[in-house]
This record gives structure tokens, sequence and C-alpha cells, in this order.
């Protein structure tokens, strides 16, 4: 096996202790809920015999490993519960609402990095200049803009004030798919592009004063050449890996835009449920979207490995 | 360019705000005006007024009490948990440091910020479960700094001085490497403090956060969202508000761990 794939593996065993982690804390929010947690759990109009029916399901009177034992059974099979107002089942709900959070995932890495990596060349190129010095101070700023403040604002004015682009809900059609899709995209890449331009200009300045860039251009590397093969190369890959270690607060922004703009994805679908108490809702979403940060930090650590054969982990 | 001074003098003119608010607010924070509502700023109401005629400027100041006083130990719980944590690890090192690093690689990894809607969800409304769920994912950070700190300034040569004086081990600890790991820490508090204050903001702008009477800058724009429209103020102050104190948080924190360095 080669060098790399085996580091691959070797990060992707390191998931697993997480993931298993992950699963205890979402089994173990259920001995936090206040009060009987089947009856949390039924929903406040259950019945004594749908509480009964929860307590007896969910293992409440079984020893804990035998009820974690059924919980980790239950989640391998794709059972995650029954939400308490809809009574819709928690993994339907998530196949019916991932579609838009992915898109909003999606679009806002890539707004992330169509602002993020020209910023963070000017900023590079420019070092120490009146314009570039001025620049970086408005991206410290905007990394502390909240992204529900953001996106609101941008509703009011690009939404409301010139009436181009739907501030909520989903439009239909494709064409009214993307347009709804604008506006959260902006906000979370928005703030987040920031780091990325940071990130970026720290590798290509480090790399722009390295030996290799100047032995290159000695020997008449030029132009997109040298731009291709000598600095993106090397500039990726710290790129990749703080995207990957910012997948959680893209997410987080995914869940915060989600909400201002009224989009049916996971994030709002965690926050309706989370001030509506609907706790296997709360409970499956956490899983999920807890999973699926996990899985892209991995996955944006192998990347690097496959793209920088420098890398090495301890 | 150096913002750290701006951030300090804002942070000192919002603790200011804050403590004296009873005393320098213009109104008191609840008091309704139902003859001025949805005002623009004006000499008599520099922010303007809300839907219930409310002064704006005296319920910020207001909401400033509720969040500094959320953020102070929002950061500072998980700042002595995980400096306690981490600090011990590498000072007492052997297996109790391998448990606690194999730990914090493994917490690392975790989704914190679906963890903290997870747990604010869970235990419900209010002070005590935001800093409940701040402690269980803010500790990890800190303990790794920590770590990090004591495990250099372990070695160093008054730490052994200490030692070779007959000093005992725990007195050598509290007052010779914690003082001297501290700064790092310091800065990440800092730092952290602005974080969350955003987050706090945010879930209190859901729903999520602190019950809803209490004066709260997210729970202000929360309540701003329907009248935006024909009134942008009102969002726009306690936005900007956040901004800056994000902000004035985030220079000030990179500056203390760039003076170290």
């Amino acid at each position: 096996m080669s060098g790399r794939a085996q580091l691959a593996l070797r990060r992707l065993a390191q998931v697993l202790p997480v993931l298993l982690l992950l699963l205890l804390t979402v089994f173990a929010l259920r001995a936090i809920l206040p009060g009987d947690p089947a009856r949390s759990i039924a929903g406040p109009r259950a019945t004594e015999a749908q509480v009964e029916e929860v307590r007896d399901r969910l293992g409440f009177d079984e020893p804990l490993p035998v009820a974690f034992a059924s919980f980790l059974e239950d989640v391998t099979q794709g059972q995650l519960g029954v939400s308490n107002r809809t009574h819709q089942p928690v993994a339907e709900l998530i196949v019916q609402r991932a579609p838009v959070t992915l898109s909003i995932a999606i679009g806002a890495v890539a707004t992330t990095f169509l602002i993020g990596i020209p910023l963070g060349w000017y900023l590079a190129l420019r070092r120490g200049r009146a314009d570039a010095d001025a620049a970086s101070a408005v991206l410290i700023a905007v990394v502390n803009v909240p992204a529900f403040w953001l996106g609101l604002m941008l509703s009011i004015l690009v939404g409301l004030r010139w009436g181009v682009l739907p501030v909520g809900g989903l439009e239909p059609g494709v064409t009214g798919w993307i347009r709804s899709m604008i506006l959260p995209c902006l906000t979370v890449g928005l703030v987040a592009a920031p780091w990325v331009a940071r990130s970026v200009a720290t590798s290509i300045g480090g790399i722009l004063a390295s030996d290799f860039v100047t032995t290159a251009r000695s020997l008449r590397f030029s132009g997109w050449s040298l731009f291709l093969h000598h600095l993106l190369r090397n500039a990726l890959p710290p790129t990749v890996t703080l995207l990957a270690l910012q997948a959680g607060s893209l997410l987080f922004g995914a869940v915060v835009v989600e909400q201002v703009f009224a989009l049916p994805g996971l994030g709002s679908a965690l926050l309706e449920a989370a001030a509506s108490r609907d706790f296997a809702v709360v409970q499956g979403l956490t899983l999920v979207l807890g999973a699926a940060i996990i899985l892209v930090n991995a996955a944006g650590d192998v990347a690097v490995a496959v793209l920088d054969p420098r890398t090495r982990w301890d | 360019m150096r913002l750290w001074p701006f951030g300090v003098v804002i942070i000192s003119a919002a603790v200011a705000a804050a403590l004296l608010a009873p005393w320098l607010a213009p109104y008191p924070p609840g008091e309704q005006n139902l003859t001025a509502i949805n005002q623009a700023p004006s000499v008599e109401h520099w922010f303007g007024t809300d839907p219930l005629g409310r002064d704006v400027l005296s319920r910020m100041m207001y909401a400033l009490r509720t969040d500094l006083a959320l953020v102070v130990p929002a950061a500072g719980i998980p700042l002595l948990l995980g400096g306690l944590i981490g600090g011990a690890a590498a000072y007492v090192g052997g297996i109790f440091d391998t448990g606690v690093r194999w730990a914090l690689d493994v917490f690392q990894g975790m989704p914190a910020y679906v963890l903290l809607v997870a747990l604010v969800a869970v235990l419900g409304n209010g002070a005590s479960s935001l800093l409940i769920a701040f402690t269980l994912m803010g500790w990890i950070v800190y303990a790794r700094i920590a770590r990090t700190e004591v495990r250099r300034v372990r070695e160093d040569n008054y730490v052994l001085a200490a030692y070779l004086s007959g000093t005992p081990r725990m007195l050598v600890f509290f007052r010779h490497v914690i003082p001297n790991s501290r700064a790092q820490l310091m800065a990440y508090f800092v730092t952290d403090m602005g974080m969350a204050l955003q987050i706090i903001a945010g879930l209190s702008f859901f729903g999520l956060g602190v019950s809803q009477e209490t004066p709260e800058l997210g729970a202000m724009i929360a309540d701003a969202r329907l009248y935006i429209q024909t009134n942008l103020w009102l969002g726009l102050f306690p936005g900007v508000a956040l901004v800056l104190l994000g902000l004035s948080m985030a220079s000030i924190g990179d500056a203390m761990r760039e003076r170290r360095r």
C-alpha cells in the first residue's frame, strides 16, 4: 500500500472514536432531559399509553448498556424516531430537507473560495501597502459580523428595497431554487471568505519568498506556469485544511441562514425542533449533522494528504 | 494596523454603559410610550424607539448588561476547567497526561456548534443552560493551550530552582507554573468572549437564549424583524453593537497573543 493511502486510512481510523463519542453524547441527551424523559419525547399531547409505548420502545426501564445497544441498533437501521409534533419519521424529514442544506453548503463553499482566494492573492501581492492594510482591517471587521444579522440586512437591502431576489422560502422550479439560494450563500460566503483570504495571503507570502520560487523565476518560469506549478499547488493544501476545519462553522452558518431566509433545510428543522422541544428530531438531526461535520473534517485532511505529499500526522 | 486600542475604548464604554445603565439610561428599558412608536433617531431618543414606543438606546444598555454578564462566565468557566485539566495533565505527566491527550484528540473532533444547539434545546432556555452548554463544549481548547504552555514552562530553570530549594510540587505549580503559562490562556479567553457573544446573540435571535422578556442584543434584532422594512434603525443599532464588540474582543485577543511571541 502506498504511503498516502496508509495516511488516509489512518486518518479515517481516527474518526471512529469521535463518531462513537457523538453517538454516546446524543444518546446521553435524553438523560439530561428535565422531568420524565419518556413524557418529553412523546410530546405534550401524548396519552398515558403513548408515553408508556415510548418508555418501552426506547428502553428507559432497561439498564443503560442494553438501552444504548438498542439505540445503536435503531441508528444503524436508519430509525431515528418520530417527531412528536408532526408524527413524521425523523429519517424521512432528513431526506426531505437535506437538498436545501446541501445546496447552501456547496454554494457557500463556492462563494467563500470565489471571494477568498482572489482577495488573499491581492493581500499577499500588495503586502505592506496602504490599500492592502485597509483591506485586511475591513476583513477583520467582517469576520465579526454575525451571519444572522448580515442575512437580515442583505434580505432587506437586496430583497425588499430592490426587489431583485426572494427573501424567504423556496421559489418553484430550478431557476427559482437557484435564485432562492443566492442571498443565503452570499451571507455565509461573505462571513467565511476573510478566513480563507487570510490563510491564502499567509501561505502565498511564504511561498513567494521561498527558494524554489526564486529558482523557478531564474529558470524563466513566469505568469500562468509559475502560478499553476509553483504557487497554486503549494498554497492550496493549507486553504483546504482551513476550509475543512471551518466546515463546522460553515455548517452552523448554513443553519443560521436557512432560518433567516425561511428555507426548509436541516438547520431550520433543528432550530424549529429545538424551539418546540421536539426531542426525537433534535436527537436525529444532531446525530446526522454532527456526523456530517466529522466526516467533512476527515475528508479535508485526506484531501490535503493527496494534494501535499509532505503531509504527516502524529 | 493596530486595532486593539480602539477595542479597549469600545469595551470600556460598553462595560461602563452596562454597569451604569440604571443611572445613565435615559428611560426605563420597559417603559412604553405609545404616542412615539417606531421613531427614527432624534434628540429625545438617540437610537429611536421600537414598535411599543420603548427607547432603543435604553434597551440596548440593559441588553449589554445581559450579554456581558453571560459572556464572562461562558468563557471563564471553560477557562478555569480546561486550564486546570490541561495544566495538571502536563504537570503530572504519565498515564494521566496520555489519557487527557487522547480525550482532547477525540473531543476536538466533535461538532461543537451543533451540540451547543442540541444541549440548549434539551436543557431549556435560560442562563444556566447556556453556561452548561458552553462549559461542556468550551473547555477543550483551553485544556489544549494549557497543556502546551505548562509543558514549555515546566522545564524552565526557575521551576527547577524552586524544586531544588525544597518547595512542594503543588506550591511550585500554583506559584510558578500557572503564572508563567497564563498569557496564552488569557489571550484566548478574550477572543473566546467575543465568539461566545456572537453565539449567545445568535441563539437568542432564534429564541434559544435567555427568556424573551430579558433585553438582549440578538433578541432585539429578532424583535425588529417584522418592522425592519419601515424602520431599519431598529435592526441596525444592535447589530452594529454586536460587530463592534466582537471586533474589539478579537483585536485585543490577537494583540495579547502576539505580544507574548
